[in-house]
């Protein structure tokens, strides 16, 4: 099929494309890496830093780096992280079931929850409730993340004493590690569930003119089986590669959530990274990133062809 | 369209009522939230009354003794240096009691106290003293230079060490209070330190261990050393509990979660400091630091190489009122000789006052003159006086101050705001012409102390500017790093601060005050000049108000 | 939305006091200062009334870079031939896959952007998912049968882009746009909470960010912490309802039934 070499080609080039620029960036950002590293008193001893940076790989001219950062990217070894003193690997590994464990209910509850709640209330007509419910999911959609975030902490954590202020856990079993997750999933899905919410309800409102909808009714399919059968399905196609989008950026839609709660998550780790020059941290997340995006990108475009037989024809 | 067309058939509802699914969802929300409101309350054991809790928004990265930066200070308490300072700013031996030190400054020699034993019952001896020293300065970057330095090491006895330099070093006693002193036992067979993370690097000799790091929950577990044999702390337990953000810190705080906030080298929220103290619930310690903020002028070019220019953003400067606006009242104004208060033989001149008509004069006489009338001043060339101040935003508010002194004055200011990594690089490179940024009170003793470390040019680091190279000063590092005699010293230090005041490398703004809102629940709190609460001596006095259980 | 519009643009006569002027620090809401003032003193009405300027400026300097570019590469992508629609395409694909929040981090961090500067970055990285909706409408356009008559009539290329096509997806393009300051608009705030924006662009989630941190949550200032947020949210949802208003009108139903 002329979609799959074309487009395959097109996906490698772009790894390629966006791998150097994962190597160029960290390097083109202005400040001397070692910086956060030696402390605030250096008597001029230029040879403990020049050993660092000899360890660390960074005494090498630039393009015999690249060649060695690509080395490594096949070798899946992303070297070690001076901050956190361990292997990149290993922390991102030790994160990510963290994050996952944030972001995964958060997209499939709010996935869920928008996409349904979104066709019935693009389906039905004007009503107050409607209208009043649209509105809310509106001004959830509105406010920035955090503050959200930081206002449910505030009052479910600090006023009510429902929840606990920070962490993943205290105590490492699982109704303790629930509660803990229960405040920011719950803030996160609100947010989502509001979007796709927005996103549904529009679409849904346009598939309804469309004629198929007019001849269906004709033939005696109404009710659920109309909305759910056929109008949801149409109309669900362009949020398919939304919500596969999200999957690829998962992390860093976690981020001001971690923030927020204290998470020791892969949001945090990314923030810290950029902000203390952590050069081998950065490329592994972002490697990370991208690999996600682009899996999660290829399986929008499959379900995308699966679920629409107009392109399966073509 | 077919094959999901069932999938769906699942969730049809009787007979399309529709409302019912909105209402379903809301439903289901609500109990969610009730069920965890009810069963998911945190059935903690009652807080045992002598554990200690402490926030801190240090994060600990990684589980290295040595290398993390956070758990760093933390070791304090299980891995007592060889010094400590008292709130005079005077040298008090911890692990070792005595020292010696050989007429040039060579050979220093340090004795172990008995009573010290590590968590696994050996004795501390001077070998574990000269292998650390040899240990640490060989793999820790920052450290490097005191085992280049060192000659060779003795253990004359069990318990005294003899380290021997290739050149006299005359603040050893001062490095020494930071220097981490570790189990030979424990360290010598492992050669990559950096990397290893097992905890059996958690042996100290201090009154409490690490016990446990659960770095998911966010919290640092010490309990006491069942071999301590000095006096015995009233405290069972001591948690760290990290938190990413201030704010919630502050809540946790005052909700009681935790008990104090600990920060090295910086001060809680003074705002805040305020309203937790008008709770009743908490006691708001001030210690004075050696720690200061200050304007730091580039001396190699216009205008900051020009003295009259310097003596006038001295007078621009309205000090009272940055005091009430950014230390909330609870700074001190600096002395002229830039030195603060609490440094040993601090020289008391005459303080700086605010006055724009002298800083307006002096400029003129720099050549600097207003003469088209726009508010601003050019100078001989007419090129108008545009300076740019370069800062991180810790010290935002302040830049935006100073910047409004120095243009009541005719001197405008462009404020760069970057952060720190790229404000390291640009000082570096002498992109600016004026700076505001801070001392610590550790970096206030670097080099020949008194904030030299920050001026000599012959040196560099991540705060350090590196401005003076006037041979007068450098001639005064020299001898104060030489020097043996306290009343040459005291003449030295005077001179040092005369010629801060004379010649104004730098303009101090605010000494800083830390304060430190404690709970009541616990008293005996003592404060070290260098580690605020988180010193040795505060475990072991700090306890219960109400008694022991 | 007029409303915020003309605020911005009339702000320096609107605001009570001179935002950079000082009173009494953190003084309660009173008749002077209608929302108190902050921890250097500044007015927090005037701060907030200013800052309508910044944060809308950024949010509509943003989407106007972003679909300046996104149209320029769809409407190329969509209408030309194979080859040029592939590089296109792929270098769509390529920016989407840059993870926006950590890459604003960290231009952010270390650029300290202006707000112009600031618009400019966040557009280069909000503009694939318009260049993806104008190809996909360009495509669809092309086949309709007023362009083949076009075509026939020997009209230009350009003339045939800029004057059959364009006019058609234009609905699409104005939703997009607006969905584009939204976010750019709450981007933009979020950056400035985390403190990683340029202390000295007051925009609202500037504002936020130092509401928080000097204190006004603790001391429970509401006039100072929900204020700024408000906004943001304000703005936001008229700009979304605009869009999503935009978006279904601009859709004429008699063409709906033509297509399948």
């Amino acid at each position: 099929m002329g979609f799959n070499k074309t487009r395959l080609l097109r996906v490698l080039l772009a790894l390629f494309f966006i791998f150097t620029l994962n190597f160029l960036i960290p390097r083109m950002m202005p400040g001397d890496p070692l910086v956060f590293l030696m402390g605030e008193d250096v008597v001029l001893d230029p040879g403990a830093m020049d050993e660092l940076r000899v360890e660390m790989g960074l005494d090498q001219p630039l393009w015999r780096q690249y060649i060695r950062y690509w080395g490594r990217i096949v070798t899946l070894d992303f070297g070690y992280s001076y901050h956190y003193n361990q292997k990149v690997s290993a922390l991102i590994l030790s994160r990510i079931p963290w994050t996952l464990g944030l972001m995964l209910p958060v997209i499939l509850l709010g996935g869920i929850l928008g996409m349904v709640t979104g066709t019935l209330s693009g389906w039905k007509g004007d009503s107050r409730l409607n209208r009043g419910f649209t509105t809310l999911n509106l001004v959830i959609y509105s406010t920035p993340p955090y503050f959200l975030a930081l206002a449910c902490l505030y009052v479910f954590s600090v006023r009510l004493e429902l929840f606990p202020l920070k962490g993943f856990m205290d105590s490492g079993t699982l109704p303790d590690i629930l509660h803990h997750y229960f405040l920011p999933v719950l803030v996160l899905t609100a947010f989502f569930a509001s979007r796709n919410f927005l996103l549904m309800r529009g679409s849904v409102r346009q598939e309804k003119k469309k004629w198929y909808v007019l001849r269906a009714r004709s033939m005696g399919i109404h009710g659920p089986r109309l909305v759910f059968g056929h109008v949801f399905v149409n109309a669900a196609l362009p949020m398919v590669t939304m919500i596969a989008l999200d999957f690829g950026f998962l992390f860093s839609g976690a981020l001001l959530v971690e923030i927020v709660f204290s998470m020791n998550g892969m949001g945090i780790l990314i923030y810290e990274a950029v902000l203390s020059r952590d050069y081998p941290l950065l490329q592994g997340i972002f490697l990370v990133i991208t690999l996600m995006v682009v899996l999660a990108n290829l399986a929008a475009e499959i379900c995308y062809h699966r679920l629409d037989p107009r392109l399966r024809i073509q | 369209m077919s094959p999901t067309t069932g999938f769906f058939e699942f969730f049809k509802p009787s007979g399309g009522k529709f409302p019912s699914y909105q209402g379903a969802c809301a439903l289901a929300i609500l109990m969610l939230v009730a069920l965890w409101a009810g069963c998911a309350r945190p059935t903690e054991n009652p807080l045992p009354k002598n554990r200690l809790k402490i926030g801190t928004v240090h994060r600990v990265k990684s589980r290295n003794i040595l290398f993390d930066k956070a758990l760093g200070v933390f070791i304090n308490l299980s891995h007592p240096h060889l010094f400590a300072l008292d709130p005079d700013g005077e040298i008090r031996g911890l692990l070792s009691d005595d020292y010696r030190v050989s007429e040039d400054f060579t050979r220093w020699t340090f004795r172990v106290r008995d009573h010290y034993f590590w968590s696994d019952g050996l004795p501390v001896t001077a070998s574990d003293v000269t292998f650390s020293v040899k240990y640490v300065g060989r793999h820790v970057p920052s450290r490097r230079w005191m085992e280049r330095s060192l000659v060779r090491t003795e253990v004359l006895d069990p318990k005294t060490a003899v380290l021997v330099f290739d050149q006299p070093r005359t603040n050893m006693d001062i490095e020494f209070t930071s220097f981490p002193i570790i189990p030979r036992h424990v360290w010598e067979n492992i050669p990559r330190p950096r990397f290893y993370s097992e905890n059996r690097q958690f042996i100290g000799c201090g009154p409490f261990i690490i016990a446990g790091m659960d770095l998911n929950a966010g919290v640092i577990r010490l309990r006491k050393n069942s071999y301590w044999k000095g006096p015995r702390p009233a405290l069972e337990e001591v948690e760290i509990h990290m938190y990413h953000n201030l704010d919630v810190l502050s809540l946790a705080l005052e909700r009681g979660d935790i008990d104090t906030c600990y920060k090295y080298a910086d001060t809680y929220p003074y705002t805040s400091a305020q309203r937790l103290a008008e709770t009743g619930r908490f006691t708001i310690k001030k210690t004075r630091t050696t720690g200061l903020t200050f304007i730091g002028f580039n001396l190699k070019r216009a205008p900051g190489n020009q003295l009259g220019f310097r003596r006038a953003v001295a007078r621009a400067l309205d000090y009272r009122e940055i005091q009430k606006l950014i230390t909330s009242g609870y700074g001190d104004p600096p002395g002229a000789g830039f030195v603060p208060r609490g440094m040993p033989y601090f020289l008391e001149l005459e303080k700086p006052t605010r006055d724009p008509g002298e800083a307006e004069r002096l400029l003129e006489a720099c050549g600097y003159r207003d003469s088209d009338g726009d508010g601003i001043r050019e100078n001989a060339d007419g090129k108008p006086l545009k300076l740019v101040l370069l800062s991180t935003p810790r010290h935002h508010r302040m830049s935006e101050l100073v910047a409004e002194y120095l243009g009541g004055v005719g001197v405008e200011v462009e404020l760069r705001i970057v952060e720190s990594a790229t404000w390291v690089a640009m000082k570096d490179e002498y992109d600016y012409h004026l700076t505001i940024t801070r001392t610590t009170p550790w970096g206030m003793r670097m080099h020949a102390g008194y904030g030299t470390g920050y001026f000599d040019a012959r040196r560099t680091g991540e705060g350090v500017l590196h401005t003076v190279s006037d041979p007068a000063f450098l001639g005064i590092c020299d001898s104060l790093l030489a020097v043996r005699d306290p009343k040459k010293k005291k003449s030295l230090a005077r001179a040092l601060q005369q010629y801060y005041a004379r010649n104004l490398p730098a303009v101090a703004l605010v000494q800083r005050v830390i304060v430190t809102p404690t709970n009541v629940r616990f008293t005996g709190w003592y404060h070290d000049p260098l580690f605020g609460i988180f010193n040795l001596q505060n475990f072991l006095t700090v306890r219960p108000a109400h008694g022991i259980q | 939305m007029l409303a915020w519009l003309l605020v911005a643009v009339f702000a320096g006569m609107i605001a009570p006091h001179d935002p950079s002027r000082r009173f009494e620090p953190y003084s309660p809401p009173g008749s002077r200062h209608l929302l108190g003032t902050n921890d250097m003193g500044y007015d927090i009405l005037s701060e907030l009334i200013m800052g309508t300027r910044i944060s809308l400026l950024v949010g509509l300097a943003t989407a106007a870079v972003a679909t300046l570019v996104g149209l320029a590469a769809g409407l190329a992508a969509g209408y030309s031939g194979r080859f040029l629609d592939e590089i296109l395409t792929g270098l769509i694909d390529v920016f989407l896959m840059i993870p926006r929040i950590p890459m604003l981090i960290l231009l952010s961090a270390f650029m300290q952007p202006g707000a112009l500067t600031l618009s400019i970055l966040l557009g280069l990285l909000w503009w694939p998912p318009i260049a993806r909706i104008v190809r996909s409408a360009t495509l669809q356009e092309k086949k309709a049968a007023f362009v083949e008559s076009a075509v026939c009539l020997g009209f230009s290329r350009p003339r045939i882009l800029l004057g059959e096509i364009l006019p058609n997806i234009m609905p699409v393009v104005k939703a997009k746009f607006l969905m584009t300051f939204a976010s750019a608009m709450i981007a933009e705030a979020s950056i400035s909470f985390l403190g990683l924006g340029n202390p000295l662009l007051r925009s609202w989630g500037r504002m936020l960010y130092t509401a928080f941190n000097k204190g006004g949550l603790i001391h429970g200032m509401y006039w100072w912490i929900l204020p700024p947020g408000f906004c943001i949210a304000a703005v936001v949802v008229t700009v979304m309802a605009t869009g999503m208003a935009l978006e279904e009108t601009g859709r004429s139903p008699k063409r709906e039934v033509l297509r399948p």
